[in-house]
């Protein structure tokens, strides 16, 4: 192992993946382990917060040594240890917080808390550290949707975000709605992909000149038509739903794009594992000249190396955190 | 033998390092909602203060519960964490054996019973002294608690402090008693020891989702990040 590099371990404990990494210099991956709790959550149709915290407790140590052991990385090598320290549910947080400065206290290295948020904007550096900013990020998942300018690594406006729900969280509550279980974005990308014929065609929710989202009413729209129509196959419904969702995702992005008078344009969080969202985001961004970072998908979950990339650059910019550290469930960009 | 001890359980995060009986250092605070904030620079100041090399300690004993359930994984993810670091059996102790210890100076002839704030209405509780140790642990509502107690009882903990006048008609309350992680630091080394992997918080109880969910499916879920 080449001493000249700096390797991070990350922890990654904000939801309900349990992940560790390890990653040189800010952009080489050399472990990212990820054990999700998707099926001990799937009963209850969402993230039960005490039921991801108990998980966490127990996958933590399996996942580290699975790290370690995978990056062939002896402690003694680590430049530093990282952790998510929100935002997230708070119980769950604490496990990666504490276990970060635990190990951090015990193998002599700089602790380091990062922001979730800035992890997914970092995701992208991950494959294309050669990536020109200015960029906007389009910041979607089951907790956010938000628009970010990223003038600088380190340097965020949040330009807009959803008003009402989340992206992800009106997959999942459709997906409910309709009867395809949870969690409902992997559910409904797969019965979309699999329709040929005619989608149902639903209402943009607030197509206006603002950067912001709302998708609570296109939920209403779904439940509104099933009830009219209620022998329409559940496949035209969700390819509708998805189509109406991503071009509201899409054409706000490319506003954003446009009023900022970016180079790059970036997608991150879960809900940038759609297919028919990662496709359609490549040919927009095409359409406008923009180079356009579509991370793989182990980067665009939730997931440690993430974490560690941001890492490295936040103790190089703002030094380590103390052991006193704690965790913040709704910690903001720019905060 | 040298032992560190953690414990946040309950209000009181505490830190003690003993060598075989002997207690070479410790710190305790109460804090409401700090744990995780305040027991990892303990731990570096306890070890300071002690003299010792973090390298040099042989096991970790741990609280691990019944309490506050975000508390408790703070204390086991610490002490869990140090065992793998330095590669060291854990002993984990309950808190109600750490309450118990705080009073075991005490001279009381009847049952000392150790109860835990648990929460929703309920108490944990473990007779710790003098008693059929065979009675607990349980999680019970203060007032059923209260009815069962038999005479003569000696009530320590924080959930016999949160229900002192409840519990005051049928029985003696010490107020005030915590867990005694000083008292742990030096049983540490004589109890049996298991790997750190083993190590499973004292929740007594399922989480309230899971709870619910036979009645009423999707109540205290929240959506994905
Ligand atoms: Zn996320």
């Amino acid at each position: 192992m080449s001493s000249a590099r700096d390797l991070f371990l990350a922890i990654e404990t904000s939801c309900d993946e349990t992940s560790v990494a390890i990653v040189a210099d800010g952009t080489e991956t050399l472990a990212n382990v990820v054990s999700s709790q998707v099926e001990i959550h799937a009963p209850f149709g969402g993230v039960v917060p005490e039921v991801a915290s108990r998980a966490h407790l127990q996958n933590l140590e399996p996942v580290l040594t699975q790290a370690l052991r995978q990056a062939v990385v002896e402690p003694d090598d680590l430049t530093a240890v990282a952790a998510t320290h929100g935002p997230g549910l708070i119980g769950a947080l604490l496990v990666g917080v504490t276990a970060a400065k635990t190990l951090a206290l015990a193998w002599n290295k700089p602790y380091v808390g990062v922001n979730h948020l800035e992890g997914h904007i970092f995701a992208a550096f991950l494959e294309r550290p050669d990536v020109r900013l200015p960029m906007i990020t389009l910041l979607v998942s089951g907790g956010h949707t938000s628009l970010v300018h990223v003038r600088d690594r380190g340097e965020y406006t949040v330009v807009g975000s959803t008003i009402d729900d989340a992206a992800g969280e009106a997959f999942d509550k459709v997906a409910r709605y309709l009867g395809l279980g949870y969690p409902g974005g992997p559910v409904i990308d797969r019965i979309a992909s699999g329709f040929a014929g005619e989608p149902i065609a639903f209402p943009r929710g607030l197509m206006d000149d603002s950067l912001d989202f709302s998708f609570s009413g296109m939920k209403t729209a779904v439940v509104n038509y099933v009830r009219k129509h209620p022998d329409t196959p559940n496949d035209a419904i969700a390819a509708g739903f998805q189509d109406a969702v991503v071009d509201v995702l899409i054409t706000k992005t490319m506003q954003a794009v446009k009023r900022h008078g970016v180079i790059s344009a970036c997608l991150g969080g879960g809900v940038a594992a759609n297919s028919a969202l990662r496709r359609r985001f490549e040919v927009a961004c095409d359409d406008l000249g923009v180079d356009s970072l579509v991370p793989s998908r182990q980067f665009c979950t939730d997931n440690a190396a993430m974490i560690a990339a941001a890492a490295h650059w936040r103790l190089r910019h703002d030094g380590p955190t103390p052991l006193s550290g704690g965790a913040t469930p709704s910690l903001g960009l720019g905060s | 033998m040298l032992t560190l001890a953690l414990t946040s359980s309950t209000a009181l995060v505490g830190v003690a390092i003993a060598d075989g009986h002997e207690l070479l250092a410790m710190d305790s605070v109460m804090t409401e909602r700090r744990h995780a904030e305040t027991i990892t620079p303990m731990v570096g100041e306890v070890l300071d203060r002690s003299g010792s090399d973090l390298h040099a300690i042989d096991r970790i004993v741990v609280d691990i519960g019944p309490g506050r359930y975000t508390g408790l994984r703070v204390g086991i993810t610490t002490a869990k964490m140090l065992a793998f670091a330095l590669s060291v059996p854990v002993v984990p102790v309950t808190s109600f054996e750490l309450i118990g210890m705080a009073v075991a100076e005490i001279d009381h002839a009847g049952p000392v019973v150790a109860v835990v704030d648990a929460r929703r209405d309920q108490v944990f509780a473990a007779v710790v002294g003098n008693g059929d140790p065979g009675r607990g642990p349980l999680v019970v509502a203060p007032a059923d608690f209260a009815a069962s107690l038999p005479p003569n009882s000696l009530l320590v903990g924080d959930g016999a402090d949160r229900y002192i006048e409840e519990f005051g008609r049928w029985a003696t309350v010490e107020p005030g008693v915590v867990p005694n992680i000083a008292g742990g630091a030096c049983v540490g080394g004589e109890r049996p020891s298991t790997p750190a992997a083993r190590i499973e918080p004292l929740y007594l109880r399922e989480p309230d989702a899971a709870i619910n969910i036979k009645t009423r499916p999707g109540v205290g879920a929240v959506t994905r990040r």
